[in-house]
Formats: C-alpha cells, sequence, structure tokens
C-alpha cells in the first residue's frame, strides 16, 4: 500500500514540476482561459436556421394561422390550447422546442380594424447565440406575413380613397345636395375618419411581437460560463494530457512505468492531476464571470460531480490521443481537429439551430453536448447531475488501459 | 511433492516454461525455456531480430499482449513480483526538462521508493559506476556513457534481485564497457542475478556464466562457450589470403567445404575464413587447395572467438 502510495505520489509529483519547468505550457495554461473567456464576452452572430416553434393559438382564425404558416425558416408544430403555454415553456426548458409562439384570442379582429396585434415570443435566454439573435430572427420572419398585411391595408386605403373621391364627385356634379349625396358625403366623412384615426403603430409595424424568456432576465449573462468552461476545459486539456503522454513515451518513462508496476495508478495519478487542472481553470473563468457582475448557485456535490465529469472524460481522450498520436505535433493538431467542431457545435459560436439536422444530431451524442448540459444544471440552477457518465468514463478508461498495453 | 515443486520454484529467480509470442501473424518466439540461478549472469545473443529483446521485453512486462508459456519470477506470476525486476532499456529513460536528482526521485518513487532511499541507493550506484557528476545537471549535459549509467542508475534504485539489460553497451567506448562488466560482476557477487542482452560477443564470453543463443525465435543453444564449440564442431578458425582466387575455383571451394562440413564463415575478394572442428580438416584442405594450383598464404590458425562462433551458428 505504502509502495503504491509512493509511485501514485511520484506520478503527480513528476507532472506538477514539469508544468513548472515547462514554462511554454504554463503560460499557455494561464493565459488562454483568460483571452478565450474575455472573448466570449463578444456578440456573435448567425445565419440560417432550422427552428421547432411551438404554437399557442387562441384565435384560430386564417389571419392567425397564416402567422405561422409563412414564417421563414421556422418549423411550426401546433400545440392543444388548454395549458399551452405552460407547455410551451417546459418543452423550451426541455429543449424540446426552440421557440413558442403565443397568438392571443382577437389577434385578427385588432387587424381587421387597423390596430396593432401582439403576439408572445418565449425563448430560452441560456442558449446563448440563439437568445442573442432571436428578436432579429422572428421579425426577420414575420416580414412575409407583415408585408401581406401592409398589401391588404394598402388596397383597402385605395378603395376608402376611391370612395371618398366618389363622394366628392358626386358633390362635384349635383348643384343642390339631395339626400342621396348628403348620404355619400357622411360615408365619405366617416371612411376619411378612420383613416385619420389610424394608429401610428399599426402603420410602423402592424404586428408586434413580445420576447419573454422562459428564464429569469439575468440568467443570461450568467450562462457565459455554462458554455466557455466545458469548451476550453475540452480544448486545453485535450491538448495537455496528449502532449503529456507523448512527452512519457518519448522520453520512454512509460517503458519505465511499464516495467515496474501496472499502468493503473499512473493512468489515475495523471488523470487527477489533470483534473486538477480543469478546477484552476475553472476557478480563473468563474472569478472573471463573477467580477461581471454573474452570480451563481453554487451546489457543492454537483460542483464536485461537474469538474470530475469534465476532468476525468476530457483527460481520457486526451490520454487516447496521446496514445495513438506519434508526436507532440500530432497530439495537437488530433486535440485541435476534435476540440473545433465540438465547440463549433456546442451552440455558443453559433445557434445550433443554425446546423444541418445530421450535425446537430452527432453534436448531441458528442460529450461536450452533456458537459454544457450538466454545466447548465449545476451552475444555473443548482442542481447536480446524473452519474452515468462514470460508465463512459470507465469505458475510456479501459481503452486508455488496453493502448498502453498495446504500446 | 507438489509442495517441494512449488518451493524449488520460489527459489528459481526466474523461469520461463515454452514462451511464444507473435506480432502481426509473424512468429517472434518460440518455446523459449530458460532457469536463472541466484547470481547467474546470463547473456542472450542472436542476430537483430532473433527475438533477444522482445523476450526480454515480455519478462519485463514492457510488452504486455498475449504471449503463450508462463514466465515465473521467484515461483509467481510476474505480475506480483515486478518490484524485483530492474529492467534496464536500451533507450534512455530519463526525464530531460527534470535535473538528475529530480529524475533519481521520479524514478525511485516510480519504483516504489522513497525519495530519501532513492537518493541514498543512487549515490551508491554512481560511486560504483563512477558518475561523479552534479545532480543539478540536467541529463542531456551528460556524454553518452554517462547517460547510459545513469540509465542503469534510475533502473535499479530499488535494489531489484533480477537485472534486465538490453543491450546496454551500445555507443560506450572500451573503458567504460569495462566499468560496466565491472559492475555486473559485483551485482553477480552479491547474489543479483543478470540477464542480458548484446552484440559485443567476444567480450560477453570473457563475464557471463552462460550463453543463450537464439535463432529465428528459439532457443539454438544454452551453456557456455566449450560447450558451444562442441555443439557446433569448431574448435579453429583458418583464415587465407590467395594470390588468385577466381569465381570458378570459389565455386569449387564451396562444393567441397559443403561435402566436408566445413563452414565458410566470411570471404571477401581473396581472402577466406573456414571454421574448422580438427587439425586433420586443416591438412585435407591445404591438399585439395594445392590440387586446384591455389597459390595462398595462411594468415591464421587459431582457436576462434564468439563472434566467429556466432558466424556459424
Amino acid at each position: 500500500m505504502k509502495t503504491q502510495a509512493r509511485r501514485f505520489y511520484g506520478y503527480l509529483k513528476k507532472d506538477t514540476m514539469l508544468l513548472y519547468k515547462r514554462k511554454k505550457y504554463l503560460y499557455l495554461f494561464i493565459l488562454l482561459p483568460l483571452i478565450i473567456a474575455s472573448l466570449f464576452l463578444f456578440a456573435l452572430n448567425s445565419k440560417d436556421y432550422n427552428i421547432d416553434v411551438g404554437i399557442c393559438d387562441f384565435d384560430k382564425t386564417d389571419i392567425s394561422r397564416g402567422a405561422y404558416s409563412q414564417l421563414n425558416g421556422f418549423n411550426p408544430i401546433i400545440l392543444p390550447k388548454d395549458n399551452c403555454i405552460e407547455i410551451v415553456k417546459s418543452e423550451i426548458r426541455l429543449g424540446k422546442l426552440d421557440l413558442g409562439l403565443i397568438i392571443p384570442n382577437g389577434f385578427a379582429n385588432n387587424i381587421k380594424n387597423l390596430e396593432q396585434s401582439r403576439m408572445q415570443i418565449y425563448y430560452d435566454n441560456t442558449d446563448i447565440a440563439f437568445s442573442n439573435l432571436i428578436s432579429w430572427k422572428v421579425d426577420q420572419a414575420m416580414v412575409p406575413f407583415k408585408r401581406q398585411i401592409i398589401n391588404n391595408l394598402n388596397k383597402e386605403l385605395s378603395n376608402k380613397v376611391s370612395s371618398v373621391r366618389d363622394g366628392i364627385d358626386v358633390i362635384m356634379e349635383i348643384s343642390s345636395i339631395s339626400s342621396f349625396a348628403n348620404d355619400k358625403i357622411e360615408t365619405a366623412d366617416s371612411e376619411l375618419q378612420k383613416i385619420e384615426e389610424m394608429e401610428t403603430e399599426f402603420l410602423v409595424n402592424p404586428i408586434w411581437t413580445d420576447k419573454i424568456p422562459v428564464y429569469e432576465e439575468g440568467l443570461k449573462k450568467d450562462a457565459g460560463i455554462v458554455y466557455v468552461f466545458p469548451i476550453l476545459a475540452i480544448f486545453i486539456i485535450l491538448m495537455l494530457s496528449s502532449t503529456s503522454i507523448i512527452y512519457d513515451k518519448n522520453t520512454n518513462f512509460l517503458t519505465r512505468v511499464k516495467s515496474s508496476a501496472s499502468p493503473i495508478s499512473y493512468i489515475l495519478a495523471k488523470t487527477i492531476f489533470f483534473t486538477a487542472l480543469v478546477l484552476v481553470q475553472f476557478l480563473i473563468m468563474l472569478i472573471l464571470f463573477m467580477l461581471n457582475g454573474a452570480s451563481y448557485t453554487l451546489p457543492i456535490t454537483g460542483l464536485i460531480q461537474l469538474i470530475l465529469f469534465v476532468g476525468i472524460i476530457d483527460t481520457l481522450l486526451g490520454f487516447i490521443i496521446g496514445l495513438i498520436a506519434n508526436n507532440e505535433g500530432i497530439a495537437i493538431l488530433f486535440s485541435l481537429m476534435i476540440s473545433f467542431p465540438l465547440m463549433l457545435v456546442s451552440g455558443i459560436f453559433f445557434p445550433t439551430q443554425s446546423l444541418p439536422k445530421i450535425v446537430q444530431w452527432v453534436g448531441e451524442i458528442l460529450p461536450l453536448h452533456y458537459q454544457i448540459n450538466a454545466s447548465k444544471a449545476v451552475l444555473l440552477f443548482g442542481q447536480t447531475i446524473s452519474n452515468t457518465w462514470i460508465w463512459f468514463a470507465l469505458g475510456l478508461f479501459i481503452i486508455v488501459v488496453w493502448l498502453i498495453r498495446k504500446e | 511433492m507438489k509442495f517441494l515443486k512449488r518451493l524449488r520454484e520460489k527459489k528459481k529467480p526466474l523461469s520461463t516454461t515454452e514462451v511464444g509470442f507473435s506480432y502481426s501473424n509473424q512468429e517472434v518466439l518460440r518455446d523459449v525455456s530458460l532457469t536463472l540461478k541466484e547470481g547467474e549472469m546470463v547473456a542472450i545473443i542472436g542476430k537483430s531480430g532473433s527475438g533477444k529483446s522482445t523476450f526480454l521485453k515480455l519478462i519485463a512486462g514492457i510488452i504486455s499482449e498475449k504471449h503463450t508459456g508462463k514466465i515465473k519470477i521467484f515461483g509467481k506470476n510476474k505480475f506480483f513480483n515486478k518490484n524485483k525486476l530492474g529492467f534496464v532499456p536500451q533507450e534512455f529513460s530519463m526525464i530531460p526538462d527534470l535535473s538528475i536528482l529530480d529524475n533519481i526521485k521520479i524514478a525511485g518513487l516510480t519504483l516504489g521508493v522513497s525519495e530519501k532511499t532513492a537518493i541514498k541507493k543512487a549515490n551508491e550506484l554512481m560511486s560504483m559506476l563512477k558518475l561523479n557528476e552534479d545532480v543539478n545537471k540536467k541529463p542531456n549535459q551528460l556524454s553518452g556513457g554517462q547517460k547510459v549509467r545513469l540509465n542503469i542508475i534510475l533502473s535499479i534504485l530499488h535494489d531489484p534481485k533480477i537485472l534486465i539489460l538490453d543491450e546496454p553497451f551500445v555507443g560506450l567506448d572500451f573503458l567504460n564497457r569495462r566499468l560496466l562488466w565491472h559492475f555486473l560482476e559485483s551485482m553477480r557477487k552479491k547474489k543479483k542475478s543478470v540477464i542480458l542482452t548484446s552484440h559485443l560477443l567476444t567480450e560477453t564470453q570473457e563475464h557471463v556464466t552462460r550463453l543463450i543463443i537464439l535463432k529465428d525465435g528459439q532457443v539454438f543453444f544454452s551453456g557456455n562457450l566449450e560447450k558451444l564449440k562442441t555443439k557446433l564442431k569448431m574448435n579453429y578458425i583458418y583464415e587465407l589470403r590467395f594470390t588468385h582466387l577466381s569465381k570458378e575455383n570459389i565455386e569449387k571451394i564451396k562444393k567441397y567445404s559443403a561435402y566436408k562440413d566445413l563452414k565458410i564463415l566470411d570471404s571477401y575478394e581473396r581472402y577466406l575464413m573456414f571454421g574448422l572442428n580438427t587439425e586433420r580438416e586443416r591438412t585435407n584442405l591445404i591438399k585439395f587447395l594445392e590440387k586446384l594450383n591455389l597459390k595462398f598464404n595462411e594468415v591464421s590458425f587459431r582457436e576462434p572467438n564468439l563472434d566467429e562462433i556466432f558466424l556459424k551458428a
């Protein structure tokens, strides 16, 4: 036992000493979280979408149906009226819907009366990239429908003006005002009055959309770390752990390990070392975000689960890369090759809704997706996370042991 | 009976029984059986690719892929007695970014001994191997010979009972080789068992207690030099330099040698080296060469060294 403990301590000490001695790694380790987390604070943009919208149509008219059937790039899903708003909110929180569109009763009537109609849009304000673009995107999607309404209004105005013109023409032609002419003048007067009283708001924007987040407004600012932490961890830990294995191979340290003991304590010690690095990175980011005004519920159990989940999985993935790659250059390229696509499908730089369905699906089965969800659950909602990741980690661990034995 | 057998097994530092190993459908080792006694120094020799290093790496657990046969260390499966082994890899196994002292500490911990014990043991070994360098230097600041010695020290800080050295003399000059042989002999005197591979056959024969020749992954021979000479029927080396030697005559000499079971160990232009068993064979060979009207000078007629015997093996 004492011997095992010494080995364990030896492996830990070796990597700690190396981190200090290899200055480039030390700088990288400190600077990267600072730079990337700072860069993250800038806004993002996006392109095409594939958005699932839950529809609560309380108006049930042709006009209300027209409002959602013409939405550009949206996939409307009609929901039953009963308890519809609550269903929308819950489905958005579960990630089953991207948006909720609530069309209130009287929506069509308002438009007919040339009054501005309102709709409510529900969205996930912790889905960073998507929520940043939601106002623009919804209004963009509504353009065809709004254009149609304005066209209808134009036609109606033309009719009304033509009616007034008829009345005036009659007055012009008949010298004495008959009762017929009097009626015409009154009609013209009424129509003119309608035009005069028409809402400016209606002319500017016939349909107003209220954007309502499904979570508290402040959560959006806090949500940054939910993405940045797992992304940065996978980016840095893949590189550090894979190159660390390459280093041990190149210096024949791995040979020494294999000749003196089973590789299990070696892998465990290294995994703990890199998980500790993940913790340090997390703390750096947490402090940075908190200084920027974010506030978090920090449940100890959930945090430990999260750090272990991210640290262990990323480290073991890095080990696999290191054991497959022949040298440090290849290991770094490997790490980039894995971490960059993961970042792109994570929903931080581009809304995942803008990606093709197959890419979204691939993104959902990759570990980063689960790590982001876990971060969200722990940091934003103070929840604990399911321990099913341990099985995944165990699978990776067995692969690493097998690769080391095969090395 | 079983108990006695087990007790006997426990006394043997190392025993392998019918060890076989294949890699990518290629058989590297076949039925390699070996017993290493306490205080014995054994050298495994063989051509490149004969399976020497693979065999040592299987014993040390560096190659952990499945093999056939059994490898036992003091009667137990090698996995349970790994700490009794000290494996010195052919390649340097040291961390270049850390000082010699830090390397000693880490290697010691990795081998399961405390830093203090590792430093103490390292000092003792450094003195034996005459490595009197500043321990704050980095390994890259050492010469090739010093690196080899440090490599050995880092591998045996846990004072193992069995030393396994894979080509330890590569890149060493004569003085460093002598130093290393003295060191290994002192280890042997301390009842340590040593098993090594080497290409320096002549030098090896002077120091080891037993030679094992691996040929195509199999044990071709196990014993001392005299036994090997008898086995190979090669007690003399006969070297000749001809004034003129045509291709036709070379063919005739080859046919004669094959017929009389003589071995042409080396040939280059007008030079030929024969491996002979008796002096009579030499007389007959001279008669045959005279029949061919060949003029030649005798370069030497002497006892063979291990390199020459190895040529025949």
